[in-house]
């Protein structure tokens, strides 16, 4: 009994540490919505809604997606909303998908 | 003749005996569990059965619908609107659904399904297989049949699948309510509108959060 308490607190916390930025759970594919803040060949940081700075890396099978068209990697710049599949959420996370939205004004590119 | 009789109806009632001996024991042993994978006596015995079962002339048919990149193009939207949620869009089988099956899904790019004629694939597609999780898909009309045949064109595709052709599928996924609404949410955070907040989760089951 204590046993299984314990690890449900456990189980908790880790739930907990994962949360946020990254949500759905397991079997899901996880999405980060937020906007990139700085952004390189390999990489990109994401201001996520909540706040926090994620790291996502970039690979060649990353898709960058405008509407359903498939985007230029060029297309992807700094002060850009994106939403980002990150498959099953685990770190370090890397994107499936990218989805393009508008550039914020105030970004510096 | 009377005593060789009874021989005959005591081995007969003997091997029922056993039988149903043998099928209590193995719904016991097995809780007629979905999780486990079959064994692969248990495999081979059911692909020679269904092979059995599938007749000769529909074996032997040719496939009607002629390859080109416009049959296959109907075959990947039907399959990923109709099949990918057990099969998968690469075809492998790895969904939970699939997963939880029993028997799994077969990759349908594997030799074991690849080898199949193109009649013997347009069989399974419109018959199903009992016992399985696979539904019979004959709508009895000429258009279904036709449909079915474009599946047939896509499955043989199947090897050859891009990254791009699955991420072509996904968006034709069918979707549950929950995943429009995130969907529409995630629309409108990108085209510059405030974040809402996100639809409840349920846990433990398939669904793409995007």
């Amino acid at each position: 009994m204590m046993k299984s308490t314990r690890l449900s607190i456990a189980a908790g916390i880790l739930l907990l540490m994962t949360a946020g930025p990254v949500r759905a759970h397991e079997g899901h594919a996880h999405t980060v919505q937020g906007t990139v803040v700085q952004q390189d060949e390999r990489q990109m940081q994401i201001k996520t809604t909540d706040g926090k700075t994620v790291t996502v890396t970039l690979n060649a099978k990353t898709a960058i997606l405008k509407g359903t068209q498939k985007a230029e990697r060029t297309a992807l710049v700094n002060g850009q909303r994106v939403v980002v599949d990150v498959g099953d959420g685990k770190t370090p996370l890397v994107a499936k998908s990218v989805k393009l939205g508008v550039v914020e004004s105030t970004a510096k590119k | 003749m009377r005593r060789r009789l009874r021989t005959v109806v005591l081995t007969l009632l003997s091997v029922a005996v056993i039988a149903a001996v043998a099928a209590v024991a193995y719904v016991m042993a097995t809780g007629l569990s979905a999780r486990p994978t079959p064994g692969s006596l248990e495999t081979r015995m059911a692909r020679a059965v269904r092979s059995l079962a599938i007749p000769r002339d529909v074996r032997g048919r040719q496939n009607p619908v002629p390859a080109s990149s416009v049959a296959i193009e109907e075959g990947l939207t039907h399959f990923a609107d109709h099949c990918a949620t057990c099969h998968a869009n690469d075809g492998s089988g790895r969904t939970s659904i699939g997963q939880g099956l029993f028997p799994k899904p077969p990759d349908l790019r594997a030799e074991a399904t690849q080898r199949l004629t193109d009649g013997e694939i347009f069989y399974v597609i419109e018959n199903g297989v009992r016992f399985t999780g696979m539904p019979a898909f004959a709508t009895g009309e000429d258009a279904g049949e036709t449909s079915s045949w474009q599946l047939v064109r896509f499955i043989r595709a199947l090897p050859r699948l891009t990254e791009a052709d699955i991420s072509r599928m996904e968006s034709l996924n069918p979707r549950s309510p929950d995943e429009i609404r995130r969907e529409i949410a995630d629309e409108q955070f990108l085209q510059g509108g405030s974040v809402a907040p996100a639809p409840p989760a349920h846990a433990g089951h398939e669904g793409a959060h995007k």
